[in-house]
């Protein structure tokens, strides 16, 4: 494990890593890659508990794991370096680095917009990206307490539903619901997409509107 | 029954609670087991503390989660006479947690969130 505190920037992005142990992405290869935070959520917590994998490899300040989503699968701590930490940890790791690497549960990793290309209007603290399609109750649960951890703290949401993750509109109710209907997001979906009450339609070419404002971007 | 539950006696039969004095079988659930549970803590449940536990029994059914607290807050103010309610209204009302208090008076299970 290189954990090179001294040798990672305040600003060194923020790495979530949602999707499950299963393979290398190639283009996190330490040392060329250095993070900031390093935060495990949902199926991604398996990487604490995975004695070898790439994550052991990554160069970190801090590696932390999501205190819900690994007491739902282990009864032990994790491993040091490894500690767990609340989502409030990501959002304010996310408020010094913004635009994190995101590794989701499943698809290609994404890493935001360049850099050298920040937003121009932002009006939008966080857009979460959800691509996957529904699993267990579980992982719909757990990926939705990322945009209720986000909007618990008041901060600037805006959901988007494209490719599989449309399917998580199609049932009724379910945890998405509560962002439109309580006004804790606002909430788009890639045409074409299920009707639902407070769900703007919009065409896969304005997709990159939306992430040009944003500030962050996280695809789950 | 394992070593975490314990049993309580309620209407001639046995209730099972987790240890942390929620429902195990929130089919056990109903409201004069609801009076029961705070009648033994101490705690009465007035029309105030009544409307919040079946506001978060309402939203859990809907989405699958406790509310958050912000939910809560908007609704109150909106539903009720209590017009400037805050989450200060709402800790005095269940000091040890308002969400996860009515959770566990609702028959729900404890919140196993970190938000």
């Amino acid at each position: 494990m290189s954990t090179k505190s001294e040798a990672a920037g305040p600003a060194a992005p923020v790495l979530l890593v949602r999707g499950a142990p299963g393979g290398e992405p190639p283009w996190v290869r330490p040392p060329a890659d250095r993070f900031g935070t390093v935060f495990l959520h949902g199926p991604g917590v398996a990487h604490a508990a995975a004695p070898d994998g790439w994550l052991q490899r990554v160069a970190a300040d801090r590696l932390l794991v999501c205190a819900s989503s690994w007491k739902r699968r282990y009864d032990v701590e994790p491993r040091a370096p490894f500690r767990v930490a609340t989502l409030v940890a990501l959002f304010e790791a996310l408020r010094a680095a913004p635009e994190p690497v995101c590794i989701p549960v499943s698809g290609d990793p994404f890493r935001g917009r360049a850099r050298s290309a920040p937003a121009r209007s932002q009006v939008h603290d966080i857009l979460l990206e959800v691509a996957f399609a529904p699993g267990t109750q579980r992982d719909r649960l757990e990926a939705a307490e990322v945009g209720l951890a986000s909007a618990a703290l008041e901060l600037r949401l805006a959901l988007l539903f494209r490719d599989a993750g449309l399917d998580q509109l199609r049932a009724a109710g379910g945890p998405w619901a509560q962002f439109a209907d309580h006004g804790l997001a606002e909430v788009y979906a890639v045409s074409p997409a299920p009707g639902q009450q407070g769900v703007h339609a919009i065409a896969s070419s304005e997709v990159e509107q939306l992430r040009a404002k944003a500030r962050n971007i996280i695809v789950l | 029954m394992d070593a975490e539950t314990r049993s309580v006696e309620f209407d001639g039969r046995a209730v099972t609670l987790d240890a942390d004095g929620h429902l195990v079988d929130p089919e056990d659930w109903n409201e004069a087991l609801a009076e029961a549970m705070a009648h033994s803590d101490g705690v009465e449940l007035d029309a105030l503390r009544w409307w919040l536990i079946r506001f978060v029994r309402d939203h859990h059914r809907r989405y699958g989660t406790p509310p958050l607290m912000r939910i809560v807050v908007r609704s109150m103010r909106e539903q009720t006479a209590c017009r400037d309610a805050s989450s200060r209204t709402l800790y005095r009302l269940f000091p040890d947690g308002p969400i996860r208090e009515a959770c566990r008076y609702g028959g729900l299970p404890r919140p196993d969130s970190c938000i």
